[in-house]
């Protein structure tokens, strides 16, 4: 059976320094992929990756179910900033047919705590989500193994998703 | 009439090629897929002002497209994916919006179709507003809206041109 977890592994593609997905072809994707039920499970996908000496801007689209369908790293910045753009967000949902996505980048100072621009960019992807119907679950930061930040666990989400963690 | 240049963005903006990067293309649904095989490898022509759109337009109505015509621009401004939308129905802009997205494109021509209704003002100003508005809450960028008619041969009207498209923010 194929380990979707190395085939996640945002450190395989990182270095490339190149937006992709890491989606694999159906004939090569376990029957199952992993249903993401809180803020933890994203942590534990990612934690791995959080040490990197830059931001990077991650996106899992999912299925109404909390199914991962992949895990894209839409932008990979600087030392303290990525510039993260909608469109490209958006396309990848949209192709994939997901019907919620959850954002997810780092802050490799070990802060977890989210800037107002890290605030302003969680309303902004909500609101251009809304118009094709998908879902922002969740925004959530990670800093240097030291821990993450859940929008959706501190209330922070401008709206209250349909799509919430532990609702299926 | 009028023929105002369209803006031509610098190449800061990176607009990544789908095919190569971003989507393994045995994950993809196949009329998407197609689309975006068709925006990857058309290399349209340069749309400098409306005259450019209008032979589009012209071409479009010759083929019998009588739709909305979507024209999905690179950051040089030529074709890279026209779509082609034949019902109006009220996810009109949200089809648009998609078109513009999944080409890999981040600026738009839109060319509505009136049918044979004519291009009355009222129905320009409306269809102006919602495609930009749409178009804004997902940061894409629209050049121009060119609402075209059958009512009395092919009839069109550049927004740009009549100075009625709003700055861009």
């Amino acid at each position: 059976m194929t380990d979707w977890k190395k085939i996640a592994d945002p450190r395989d593609i990182i270095p490339e320094l190149t937006s992709r997905i890491v989606v694999t072809a159906p004939e090569s994707r376990p029957s199952e992929m992993p249903v993401l039920e809180s803020p933890s499970d994203v942590w534990d996908l990612l934690r791995d990756a959080d040490d990197l000496d830059r931001e990077a801007f991650w996106v899992i689209p999912m299925k109404p179910d909390g199914e991962l369908l992949g895990i894209y790293v839409a932008h990979i910045g600087g030392v303290d900033i990525t510039i993260v753009e909608p469109p490209v967000v958006l396309r990848l949902c949209i192709i994939l047919g997901a019907s919620g996505f959850v954002a997810v980048h780092n802050h490799p100072s070990g802060d977890a705590s989210p800037s107002l621009e890290d605030i302003a960019l969680t309303k902004q992807m909500v609101k251009s989500a809304s118009m094709f119907g998908i879902e922002l679950v969740d925004h959530i930061i990670i800093a240097r193994r030291k821990g993450f930040f859940s929008f959706a666990e501190n209330e922070l989400m401008p709206e209250s998703p349909v799509m919430r963690w532990g609702a299926k | 009439m009028r023929d105002t240049p369209y803006p031509i963005i610098e190449e800061r903006i990176v607009v990544p090629n789908m095919s190569d990067t971003l989507v393994p293309s045995d994950v993809v649904p196949l009329e998407i897929r197609t689309r975006i095989e068709d925006s990857r490898y058309m290399h349209g022509p340069s749309i400098r002002s409306s005259s450019d759109v209008m032979r589009v337009i012209d071409d479009a109505a010759v083929d019998g497209y009588e739709a909305t015509l979507v024209l999905c621009l690179t950051v040089r401004n030529s074709i890279a994916f026209i779509a082609k939308l034949f019902d109006p129905g009220r996810d009109w802009e949200r089809n648009i919006m998609a078109s513009v997205l999944v080409s890999g494109c981040t600026a738009m021509i839109v060319c509505p179709y009136s049918g044979n209704g004519g291009l009355g003002v009222v129905k320009l100003g409306k269809a102006r507003t919602k495609i930009v508005k749409s178009a804004q809450q997902v940061k894409l960028r629209v050049l121009d809206v060119v609402p075209w008619s059958m009512a009395d041969g092919i009839e069109y009207a550049s927004m740009l041109d009549r100075g009625w498209m709003p700055e861009e923010e």
